[in-house]
Protein backbone atom coordinates (compact mmCIF):
# COMPACT_ATOMS: atom_id res chain seq x y z
CA UNK A 1 0.00 0.00 0.00
CA UNK A 2 1.88 3.10 -1.23
CA UNK A 3 1.87 6.43 0.97
CA UNK A 4 -0.22 9.58 -0.91
CA UNK A 5 -0.32 12.00 1.06
CA UNK A 6 -4.46 13.44 1.47
CA UNK A 7 -3.31 16.60 0.73
CA UNK A 8 -3.15 15.44 -2.40
CA UNK A 9 -6.71 14.35 -2.09
CA UNK A 10 -7.59 17.82 -1.89
CA UNK A 11 -6.65 18.86 -4.45
CA UNK A 12 -8.50 16.27 -6.60
CA UNK A 13 -12.07 17.36 -6.13
CA UNK A 14 -13.83 20.65 -5.19
CA UNK A 15 -17.34 19.86 -6.95
CA UNK A 16 -20.17 22.66 -6.65
CA UNK A 17 -23.50 22.94 -7.66
CA UNK A 18 -24.17 25.99 -9.42
CA UNK A 19 -26.24 28.78 -7.66
CA UNK A 20 -26.71 26.72 -4.47
CA UNK A 21 -23.28 27.58 -3.22
CA UNK A 22 -22.52 23.81 -2.13
CA UNK A 23 -19.28 22.86 -2.34
CA UNK A 24 -17.50 19.68 -1.65
CA UNK A 25 -14.36 19.29 -0.67
CA UNK A 26 -11.44 16.68 0.21
CA UNK A 27 -13.05 13.72 -1.14
CA UNK A 28 -11.17 10.32 -0.79
CA UNK A 29 -12.04 6.34 -0.25
CA UNK A 30 -9.95 4.29 1.35
CA UNK A 31 -8.04 1.76 -0.77
CA UNK A 32 -10.67 -1.39 -0.07
CA UNK A 33 -9.26 -4.33 1.66
CA UNK A 34 -12.50 -6.50 2.38
CA UNK A 35 -15.91 -6.50 0.67
CA UNK A 36 -16.51 -2.68 2.01
CA UNK A 37 -15.06 0.87 1.85
CA UNK A 38 -15.66 4.45 3.26
CA UNK A 39 -16.23 7.82 1.49
CA UNK A 40 -15.25 10.55 3.10
CA UNK A 41 -15.69 14.64 2.70
CA UNK A 42 -17.05 17.58 3.92
CA UNK A 43 -19.54 19.15 2.12
CA UNK A 44 -19.54 23.34 2.89
CA UNK A 45 -21.42 26.91 1.82
CA UNK A 46 -25.00 25.78 1.78
CA UNK A 47 -28.39 24.93 3.27
CA UNK A 48 -29.39 21.08 2.22
CA UNK A 49 -29.46 17.60 3.22
CA UNK A 50 -28.32 14.30 0.98
CA UNK A 51 -30.22 12.03 0.08
CA UNK A 52 -28.77 9.66 -1.96
CA UNK A 53 -25.62 8.84 -3.52
CA UNK A 54 -25.07 6.28 -6.61
CA UNK A 55 -21.67 4.86 -8.09
CA UNK A 56 -20.38 2.46 -10.69
CA UNK A 57 -18.11 0.76 -8.38
CA UNK A 58 -20.26 -0.36 -5.78
CA UNK A 59 -23.53 -2.06 -5.76
CA UNK A 60 -25.07 0.09 -3.08
CA UNK A 61 -23.93 3.60 -1.24
CA UNK A 62 -25.75 3.76 2.21
CA UNK A 63 -24.79 6.62 4.94
CA UNK A 64 -23.50 5.26 7.99
CA UNK A 65 -22.44 6.66 11.19
CA UNK A 66 -19.98 5.58 13.72
CA UNK A 67 -19.85 6.41 17.45
CA UNK A 68 -18.06 4.94 20.91
CA UNK A 69 -19.93 4.16 23.13
CA UNK A 70 -19.38 4.86 27.13
CA UNK A 71 -17.56 1.86 27.26
CA UNK A 72 -15.67 2.28 24.00
CA UNK A 73 -17.17 -0.10 22.11
CA UNK A 74 -17.87 0.83 18.12
CA UNK A 75 -20.77 0.93 16.81
CA UNK A 76 -21.90 1.47 13.18
CA UNK A 77 -25.51 2.55 12.51
CA UNK A 78 -27.74 3.59 9.32
CA UNK A 79 -27.89 7.20 9.23
CA UNK A 80 -30.91 8.73 7.85
CA UNK A 81 -29.94 12.48 7.33
CA UNK A 82 -26.76 14.04 6.48
CA UNK A 83 -27.31 17.68 6.57
CA UNK A 84 -24.67 20.86 6.03
CA UNK A 85 -25.80 24.05 6.49
CA UNK A 86 -23.93 27.43 5.75
CA UNK A 87 -23.06 27.59 9.17
CA UNK A 88 -22.27 24.11 9.93
CA UNK A 89 -20.19 21.98 7.41
CA UNK A 90 -21.02 18.63 6.76
CA UNK A 91 -18.00 16.33 7.83
CA UNK A 92 -17.36 13.08 7.22
CA UNK A 93 -14.42 11.13 8.64
CA UNK A 94 -13.23 7.75 10.08
CA UNK A 95 -14.98 7.31 13.17
CA UNK A 96 -17.81 9.62 12.56
CA UNK A 97 -19.78 10.01 9.09
CA UNK A 98 -18.85 8.03 6.49
CA UNK A 99 -20.61 6.75 2.76
CA UNK A 100 -20.42 3.21 2.82
CA UNK A 101 -19.21 1.64 -0.69
CA UNK A 102 -20.93 -1.60 -0.63
CA UNK A 103 -19.69 -4.87 -2.30
CA UNK A 104 -17.06 -2.46 -3.48
CA UNK A 105 -14.45 -3.09 -6.67
CA UNK A 106 -11.06 -3.69 -6.76
CA UNK A 107 -9.59 0.00 -6.07
CA UNK A 108 -5.92 0.91 -5.62
CA UNK A 109 -4.06 4.09 -4.44
CA UNK A 110 -4.09 6.86 -6.78
CA UNK A 111 -7.14 5.75 -8.87
CA UNK A 112 -10.15 8.61 -8.51
CA UNK A 113 -13.93 7.40 -8.47
CA UNK A 114 -16.69 9.58 -9.62
CA UNK A 115 -19.62 9.37 -6.92
CA UNK A 116 -23.08 10.62 -8.05
CA UNK A 117 -24.59 12.47 -5.18
CA UNK A 118 -27.78 13.53 -4.47
CA UNK A 119 -29.00 16.97 -2.39
CA UNK A 120 -32.54 17.59 -1.64
CA UNK A 121 -32.13 21.16 -3.13
CA UNK A 122 -28.78 21.46 -4.57
CA UNK A 123 -30.21 18.08 -6.63
CA UNK A 124 -27.51 15.91 -8.72
CA UNK A 125 -23.72 16.40 -8.47
CA UNK A 126 -20.77 14.40 -9.45
CA UNK A 127 -18.36 14.26 -7.04
CA UNK A 128 -14.23 12.89 -7.86
CA UNK A 129 -12.75 11.04 -5.07
CA UNK A 130 -8.95 9.97 -4.56
CA UNK A 131 -8.40 6.27 -3.48
CA UNK A 132 -5.96 6.93 -0.73
CA UNK A 133 -4.35 4.36 2.12
CA UNK A 134 -6.71 3.71 4.95
CA UNK A 135 -4.10 5.35 7.08
CA UNK A 136 -4.78 8.83 4.89
CA UNK A 137 -8.48 8.65 5.26
CA UNK A 138 -8.44 10.26 8.78
CA UNK A 139 -6.13 13.24 7.61
CA UNK A 140 -4.39 13.99 10.06
CA UNK A 141 -1.13 11.51 10.77
CA UNK B 1 -12.33 3.26 29.43
CA UNK B 2 -10.44 3.84 33.27
CA UNK B 3 -7.46 6.15 31.92
CA UNK B 4 -4.63 8.04 34.07
CA UNK B 5 -2.09 10.65 33.81
CA UNK B 6 0.60 10.01 31.96
CA UNK B 7 3.74 9.59 34.53
CA UNK B 8 4.33 6.18 35.44
CA UNK B 9 7.28 4.30 35.81
CA UNK B 10 8.98 3.60 32.28
CA UNK B 11 5.54 4.93 30.62
CA UNK B 12 6.24 8.78 30.60
CA UNK B 13 6.95 8.95 27.01
CA UNK B 14 3.94 7.11 25.60
CA UNK B 15 1.31 9.65 23.70
CA UNK B 16 -1.33 6.52 23.97
CA UNK B 17 -3.97 6.33 26.28
CA UNK B 18 -2.26 5.27 29.40
CA UNK B 19 -4.40 2.18 31.35
CA UNK B 20 -4.54 3.07 35.06
CA UNK B 21 -4.27 -0.57 35.89
CA UNK B 22 -1.94 -1.88 33.98
CA UNK B 23 -2.91 -5.82 33.88
CA UNK B 24 -1.12 -9.18 32.59
CA UNK B 25 -1.07 -10.27 29.13
CA UNK B 26 -4.45 -12.00 28.29
CA UNK B 27 -4.31 -15.89 27.68
CA UNK B 28 -6.91 -17.20 24.92
CA UNK B 29 -5.98 -20.34 22.70
CA UNK B 30 -7.72 -19.15 18.90
CA UNK B 31 -7.00 -20.50 15.59
CA UNK B 32 -4.51 -18.82 12.89
CA UNK B 33 -5.13 -18.67 9.69
CA UNK B 34 -3.52 -21.41 8.77
CA UNK B 35 -5.61 -23.21 10.75
CA UNK B 36 -3.74 -23.95 13.60
CA UNK B 37 -4.08 -23.67 17.25
CA UNK B 38 -2.55 -20.26 18.48
CA UNK B 39 -1.99 -19.45 22.13
CA UNK B 40 -1.77 -16.25 22.50
CA UNK B 41 -0.20 -15.68 25.93
CA UNK B 42 3.04 -18.28 24.63
CA UNK B 43 3.36 -17.32 21.21
CA UNK B 44 4.05 -13.85 21.84
CA UNK B 45 5.60 -14.33 25.44
CA UNK B 46 8.52 -11.84 26.49
CA UNK B 47 7.36 -9.65 22.79
CA UNK B 48 5.78 -6.36 22.09
CA UNK B 49 2.36 -7.07 20.93
CA UNK B 50 -0.71 -5.13 19.78
CA UNK B 51 -3.49 -7.16 19.99
CA UNK B 52 -7.01 -5.56 18.25
CA UNK B 53 -10.23 -7.23 17.79
CA UNK B 54 -12.16 -5.99 14.42
CA UNK B 55 -14.12 -7.77 11.63
CA UNK B 56 -13.38 -7.76 7.99
CA UNK B 57 -16.71 -5.94 6.83
CA UNK B 58 -16.06 -2.86 9.13
CA UNK B 59 -14.87 0.13 6.71
CA UNK B 60 -14.52 2.46 8.91
CA UNK B 61 -11.36 2.32 11.90
CA UNK B 62 -10.48 -1.29 11.46
CA UNK B 63 -8.50 -0.43 8.18
CA UNK B 64 -7.76 2.72 9.35
CA UNK B 65 -5.88 1.27 12.99
CA UNK B 66 -4.31 -1.97 10.94
CA UNK B 67 -2.83 0.70 7.96
CA UNK B 68 -1.42 3.30 10.37
CA UNK B 69 0.50 0.15 12.25
CA UNK B 70 1.52 -0.69 8.62
CA UNK B 71 3.16 2.04 7.82
CA UNK B 72 5.04 2.81 11.37
CA UNK B 73 6.75 -0.70 10.21
CA UNK B 74 7.60 0.25 7.04
CA UNK B 75 9.57 3.04 8.84
CA UNK B 76 11.00 0.81 12.17
CA UNK B 77 11.97 -2.17 10.32
CA UNK B 78 13.88 -3.15 13.35
CA UNK B 79 11.10 -2.53 16.23
CA UNK B 80 8.75 -4.21 13.73
CA UNK B 81 10.86 -7.38 13.78
CA UNK B 82 10.32 -7.67 16.89
CA UNK B 83 6.97 -6.90 17.23
CA UNK B 84 3.65 -9.19 16.70
CA UNK B 85 0.28 -7.42 15.26
CA UNK B 86 -2.30 -10.15 16.32
CA UNK B 87 -5.77 -8.97 14.95
CA UNK B 88 -9.14 -11.05 15.58
CA UNK B 89 -12.10 -11.30 13.79
CA UNK B 90 -14.91 -11.42 16.01
CA UNK B 91 -17.58 -12.02 12.83
CA UNK B 92 -16.48 -16.03 12.45
CA UNK B 93 -19.75 -16.30 10.23
CA UNK B 94 -18.43 -14.24 7.68
CA UNK B 95 -14.98 -14.16 7.82
CA UNK B 96 -13.14 -17.52 7.38
CA UNK B 97 -9.40 -17.49 8.02
CA UNK B 98 -8.55 -17.54 4.12
CA UNK B 99 -11.00 -14.37 4.26
CA UNK B 100 -9.01 -12.99 7.16
CA UNK B 101 -5.42 -13.73 5.94
CA UNK B 102 -6.48 -11.96 2.45
CA UNK B 103 -7.45 -8.96 4.48
CA UNK B 104 -4.26 -8.79 6.49
CA UNK B 105 -2.26 -9.07 3.64
CA UNK B 106 -3.54 -5.79 2.39
CA UNK B 107 -1.57 -4.07 5.04
CA UNK B 108 1.10 -6.38 6.38
CA UNK B 109 2.03 -10.30 5.68
CA UNK B 110 3.71 -10.53 8.91
CA UNK B 111 0.23 -9.34 10.75
CA UNK B 112 -1.37 -12.77 12.84
CA UNK B 113 -5.22 -12.82 11.94
CA UNK B 114 -7.12 -15.15 14.23
CA UNK B 115 -10.43 -15.97 14.86
CA UNK B 116 -12.62 -19.21 16.80
CA UNK B 117 -16.33 -20.16 17.40
CA UNK B 118 -18.77 -17.83 19.11
CA UNK B 119 -17.52 -19.30 22.90
CA UNK B 120 -14.09 -19.25 21.71
CA UNK B 121 -14.09 -15.22 20.44
CA UNK B 122 -16.33 -14.60 24.16
CA UNK B 123 -13.68 -16.26 26.17
CA UNK B 124 -10.65 -14.27 24.66
CA UNK B 125 -12.67 -10.81 24.47
CA UNK B 126 -13.02 -11.45 28.04
CA UNK B 127 -9.55 -12.73 28.80
CA UNK B 128 -8.39 -9.09 27.39
CA UNK B 129 -10.88 -7.04 29.19
CA UNK B 130 -12.87 -5.64 26.60
CA UNK B 131 -16.03 -5.67 25.77
CA UNK B 132 -18.24 -8.45 23.73
CA UNK B 133 -18.95 -7.64 20.50
CA UNK B 134 -22.43 -7.36 19.47
CA UNK B 135 -23.81 -8.38 16.54
CA UNK B 136 -26.87 -6.01 15.26
CA UNK B 137 -28.87 -6.05 11.93
CA UNK B 138 -30.28 -9.00 10.20
CA UNK B 139 -29.40 -10.60 7.38
CA UNK B 140 -25.92 -10.27 5.26
CA UNK B 141 -25.77 -6.80 6.35
CA UNK B 142 -25.62 -7.23 10.32
CA UNK B 143 -22.74 -4.27 11.51
CA UNK B 144 -20.84 -5.90 14.49
CA UNK B 145 -19.98 -3.20 17.91
CA UNK B 146 -16.99 -4.37 18.76
CA UNK B 147 -13.95 -2.71 21.17
CA UNK B 148 -12.64 0.28 18.82
CA UNK B 149 -8.82 0.09 20.42
CA UNK B 150 -5.40 -1.17 19.70
CA UNK B 151 -4.55 -3.23 23.60
CA UNK B 152 -0.13 -2.76 23.62
CA UNK B 153 1.30 -5.20 25.57
CA UNK B 154 5.24 -4.75 26.79
CA UNK B 155 7.61 -6.94 25.86
CA UNK B 156 7.42 -7.56 29.81
CA UNK B 157 3.65 -8.70 28.89
CA UNK B 158 2.11 -6.15 30.43
CA UNK B 159 -0.71 -3.77 28.98
CA UNK B 160 0.36 -0.10 30.14
CA UNK B 161 -1.35 1.85 26.83
CA UNK B 162 -4.10 1.38 24.41
CA UNK B 163 -4.46 3.30 21.08
CA UNK B 164 -8.25 3.84 20.74
CA UNK B 165 -10.24 5.75 17.68
CA UNK B 166 -8.77 8.56 16.90
CA UNK B 167 -5.29 7.64 17.46
CA UNK B 168 -2.55 9.84 15.09
CA UNK B 169 -0.05 7.80 13.13
CA UNK B 170 2.62 9.71 14.64
CA UNK B 171 1.67 8.46 18.09
CA UNK B 172 2.38 5.03 17.21
CA UNK B 173 5.54 5.91 15.73
CA UNK B 174 6.62 7.67 18.70
CA UNK B 175 5.67 4.50 21.33
CA UNK B 176 6.54 1.75 19.49
CA UNK B 177 10.32 2.13 19.94
CA UNK B 178 9.20 2.75 23.82
CA UNK B 179 7.02 0.31 23.92
CA UNK B 180 9.77 -2.19 23.29
CA UNK B 181 12.13 -1.24 25.26
CA UNK B 182 9.79 -1.53 28.39
CA UNK B 183 10.93 -4.50 31.03
CA UNK B 184 14.34 -4.88 28.73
Amino acid sequence: MRRVGVIAGMMVAISACAGSGLVVTEARVGEPTGPNAALYFTASGGDDRLVGATTSVATAVEAHETAMGDDGTMTMRPVADLAVSVDSDLVLEPGGFHLMLIDVDRLEVGDTIEVALRWETAGDMTIEALVVSPADTAGDR
Amino acid sequence: MAVACRGAVGTAELQGVIVESPSEKASFTLTDTEGDAFDFRAETDGELTLLYFGYLNCPDICPVHLAQIAEVFDQLPAVARDTNVVFVSVDPNRDSPEAIRRYLDNFDRRFIGLTGTLDELRDAQTAAGVPLAQYVGDGENYTVDHAGWVIAYGPDDVNHVIYPSGTRQSQLLNDLPALAKLGT
